[in-house]
């Protein structure tokens, strides 16, 4: 609009994010993921991951409306994802159930996510409101490129320290 | 990209080849690396030692700098079913004062203090360039070892400087040969039904997995070399009837000389890839001469195909059209991949080996479409030049190349000897495809296609 070149700043904080990626792609591609919070956060936490070539396999919001099962449905059906289930006005009692049934690798959601994790040994990405037992979250960026690096390596940290604590002997290895 | 210009170097232009129809084409290889050029080669002492490294009960010493011996610590993704010893990296840590003095001593003693810690059934021990320079006569100190001890204790000459890994393997071989060889030996009857599997590496289990089909079928594997093997174990294989050898590059010396020391004859198999399972497993039954074993097989391979081709054909539909530089250590495997790569409806543009021979040359040259370039013991210069110019999607190749196929941007896969997901046989055809798709079909490439600082 401004018809001005993009900053360098910028052009370097992409590449950087880029680059991240590249070097880490092969562990998050293809996990499935449980999103929950609130919609604005859910809904483009949802596009993320899909970017990032993971699977949302359960949307899921407290929040009623048919505006977010339908903005979901939409990223997750153009990116040729097929098995899923989004949801609003649901609770954690239904999203543990589903997870009962079939298991994600990841879930990203407020700090109430907590007790799933715990039950169903899933790591939890904290991610929206209200986290109540982790720090800095008010310091830290969740948007544009920063945001972006940071929660990639939220999600890289806690599929590969999972795998590190349980893989066999002989897969504990110094560079992955 | 001014630096590429000077490339190819004239000396390496005769390692590099563009296929053309109808021709008769040549390519140099099977020689020493330019000098000066970053040749993706191992060392010679590293060749020894990937090679020995899966016997499983032997205690492997490596006499020089503590740098060789914590580079190769582990180095396999080798699996045992039994000791574990082999995943140790004893050295005899040579500093400047034994450099100038000699470290004879100081490897006698290394022998001494091991043999009586762990009691191994065999002591390996591996010259390095260093010992080289300083001419220690390991042959000798092991010589004394095995007199005072009674157990095998073998000098591997893989002193560097004199050549790449692939002398290395040819040392590491002639040490099984030694091992084969010496100390009291009882012909056992042969049973046409037995037989050794040379240069398989048990990477992730592999030789399990091929040897499931072998017993499916009614074959007996004497022991893998090296893959899974104990001291003992090895020491038997001289009852085989006939050896299979998989990594023609390491592993094919050894098949020479154990038919010309035991008269066993080999031939060579592959199974990567539903395509080369299937024929070696023909092969296989058909080198039985068994009529049981032969109907076994036909019964195993139907069953198989059946059981994983709607797999891959999920794959293929995701993959296909897709292009692929392949840079790997042997001829042999290259041919596998390319074989693998046409399975999944992909096209190798680019083939390279790090010591591939003149015959596997060719067969590459007859299989891969006009205008792949193939390359001989190249370099990242070289690798770049070509994958950029082919526009290769995927890069299929060891953990040094992955840095240079992440940084061009471009997918990869790790097809190398670290790895630990078993790629072999019917089930590893499928966890290959997975692999494949699991790097490919990331939506990352986009984000970097899109720009940024890389165009």
């Amino acid at each position: 609009m401004t018809v001005k070149e993009v900053p360098k700043e910028l052009e370097e904080e992409r590449g950087q994010l880029v680059d991240l990626m590249v070097d880490i792609h092969n562990h998050y591609h293809g996990k499935k993921v449980a999103i929950f919070g609130d919609p604005d956060i859910v809904t483009s936490m949802t596009e993320f991951a899909v970017s990032l070539g993971m699977i949302p396999k359960y949307v899921l919001t407290g929040t009623p409306g048919s505006a977010f099962e339908k903005d979901v449905t939409d990223i997750l059906k153009s990116a040729g994802i097929e098995d899923f289930r989004v949801k609003a006005a649901g609770d954690l009692m239904e999203l543990h159930q589903w997870i009962k049934n079939d298991k994600v690798d990841l879930l990203i959601g407020n700090t109430y996510g907590k007790y799933i994790s715990r039950a169903e040994n899933i790591p939890l990405v904290r991610m929206g409101f209200p986290i109540l037992d982790r720090v800095g979250h008010s310091y830290f960026p969740v948007v544009g490129y920063k945001g972006a690096m940071r929660i990639i390596e939220k999600i890289s940290t806690a599929l590969l320290d999972k795998y590190d604590r349980e893989c066999p002997e002989e897969d504990f290895e110094l560079v992955m | 990209m001014k630096s590429l210009e000077a490339y190819p170097l004239e000396e390496r232009k005769s390692h590099i080849l563009v296929k053309e129809k109808d021709q008769i084409q040549g390519i140099s290889c099977d020689r020493h690396s330019v000098s000066g050029v970053v040749s993706q080669r191992a060392c010679v002492y590293c060749g020894a030692r990937v090679v020995l490294n899966p016997i499983t009960d032997a205690v492997h010493i490596v006499h020089g700098p503590i740098g060789c011996s914590s580079y190769t610590w582990d180095i396999r993704g080798s699996l045992s079913s039994g000791s574990e010893m082999f995943r140790n990296s004893f050295s005899t840590d040579l500093e400047e004062k034994d450099i100038i003095f000699g470290g004879e001593k100081k490897l006698s003693e290394a022998i001494d203090e091991i043999v009586r810690a762990k009691f191994p059934k065999a002591v390996f021990v591996y010259s390095t360039c260093v010992v080289g320079v300083i001419g220690d006569d390991i042959e000798a100190v092991c010589r004394a070892a095995e007199r005072k001890y009674g157990i095998r204790v073998i000098p591997v000459k893989s002193t560097g400087f004199a050549g790449s890994k692939k002398d290395g393997y040819k040392a590491a071989c002639d040490a099984i040969i030694s091992l084969m060889d010496g100390g009291k030996y009882e012909r056992g009857v042969k049973d046409p039904r037995s037989f050794n599997y040379l240069g398989d590496f048990n990477l992730a289990g592999e030789i399990w997995v091929v040897n499931n089909y072998f017993k499916e079928i009614g074959l007996n594997m004497i022991t893998g070399v090296t893959g899974d093997p104990t001291v003992e174990k090895l020491r038997k294989a001289r009852n085989a009837s006939f050896n299979i050898v998989q990594c023609a590059g390491s592993s094919i010396y050894l098949a020479e000389r154990m038919k010309e020391k035991f008269g066993i004859p080999y031939e060579k198999v592959s199974f990567f890839g539903i395509q080369d399972t299937v024929s070696s497993l023909i092969k296989l039954a058909e080198l039985s001469g068994d009529e049981e074993v032969k109907k076994k097989t036909e019964k195993l391979i139907r069953i198989m195909v059946a059981e994983v081709e709607p797999v891959l054909e999920k794959y293929r539909k995701k993959c296909r059209g897709k292009k692929v530089a392949i840079y790997v250590g042997g001829g042999f495997k290259a041919v596998s991949l390319i074989k693998q790569f046409s399975e999944l409806g992909m096209k190798t543009v680019m083939v390279g080996t790090q010591t591939g021979r003149k015959q596997e040359y060719e067969t590459i040259r007859e299989l891969v479409e006009e205008g792949t370039v193939i390359l001989d013991d190249t370099n990242p210069s070289e690798l770049e030049k070509f994958m950029k110019e082919k526009g290769a999607d995927l890069l299929v190749g060891g953990v040094k190349e992955r840095p240079l196929a992440y940084k061009l941007g471009m997918a990869f896969i790790d097809h190398n000897h670290e790895r630990k997901h078993p790629l072999i046989g019917f089930e590893g055809a499928v966890n290959f495809a997975r692999e494949v798709d699991l790097t490919l079909n990331s939506p990352v490439w986009e984000f970097v296609r899109k720009g940024g600082l890389h165009e």
